[in-house]
């Protein structure tokens, strides 16, 4: 049970934090090289960036949860039960993003919800 | 070319990563029944141990490629592109951390490879510039 509280901290959180990083980097720009100047000029923007913060803040909830929950639990079971996170976003879209979901993106996500069944017999 | 390259540095240093990560928090003892302050316990522990170190500097390694490639490609087509990760991972496990993988354990993983698949072909693709960007190759 604990194992299953974990996973949905780790599964909300790693997802707000997809979303938060998203929208930062997308108004940082694209990354147009990798030569110091144009890595300094963009890890300026990215510092100064809200959105990147409030993603790292998601993304160092969902880590400190996976830690606790790699104490407890096979890492051949954390990591694909993460995938949950496909139902969650599939719910989401459907349900708070009122977004039209289609029948193959149903049938994915039934995949994975019977993938993590499996997974954790 | 360029996505490919840096997606699949992404998904190797995520899975090794996890693998350090791991077998550091495993040092903390035998801790299946862990739960509440001692589990917080641990997760301090886990801080300073070397292989979460090593795990973490893996992930930050992870996370540089992975936000890289969102700036020119969007999440519904990285997320799904890394999905494979989970088989290596799970290999991992069993060479790296001795887990016995069960026959039923495989095929579930394979299902959740599958399945987010799946899902990620219902995404448009994105890693093509739209009208009016230059190319990003």
């Amino acid at each position: 049970m604990i194992d299953f509280i974990l996973l949905a901290v780790v599964i909300l959180a790693g997802a707000a934090g997809d979303v938060s990083l998203t929208r930062g980097m997308k108004a940082v720009g694209e990354i147009s090289g990798f030569r110091p100047a144009i890595l300094l000029a963009v890890a300026g923007k990215v510092v100064r960036n809200r959105f990147i913060w409030l993603g790292i803040l998601y993304m160092t909830v969902a880590f400190f949860s996976f830690l606790a929950l790699l104490v407890r639990a096979d890492l051949s079971w954390v990591v694909p039960a993460t995938a949950a996170s496909y139902v969650v976003e599939t719910l989401a879209a459907k349900y708070l993003l009122s977004e039209k979901v289609t029948r193959t993106r149903w049938a994915g996500a039934l995949c994975v919800c019977l993938g993590v069944a499996l997974i954790s017999l | 070319m360029k996505t490919a390259v840096v997606l699949t540095v992404a998904v190797l240093a995520n899975s090794l990563g996890t693998v350090c990560l791991s077998k550091g928090m495993k040092q903390f003892g035998d801790v299946d029944g862990l739960r509440g302050g001692e589990l917080v316990q641990a997760v301090f522990y886990g801080v300073a141990n070397p292989w979460v170190l090593v795990g973490v500097v893996l992930l930050a390694v992870f996370l540089a490629c992975y936000m890289a490639a969102l700036s020119w490609a969007d999440l519904s087509f990285v997320l799904p592109a890394t999905a494979p990760g989970y088989i290596l991972t799970v290999f991992f496990s069993s060479i790296f951390l001795s887990e016995t993988i069960s026959p039923v354990r495989w095929a579930g993983t394979l299902l959740i490879v599958a399945g987010a698949w799946l899902v990620a072909r219902t995404y448009s693709s994105r890693t093509a510039p739209e009208p009016g960007e230059r190319s990003v190759d």
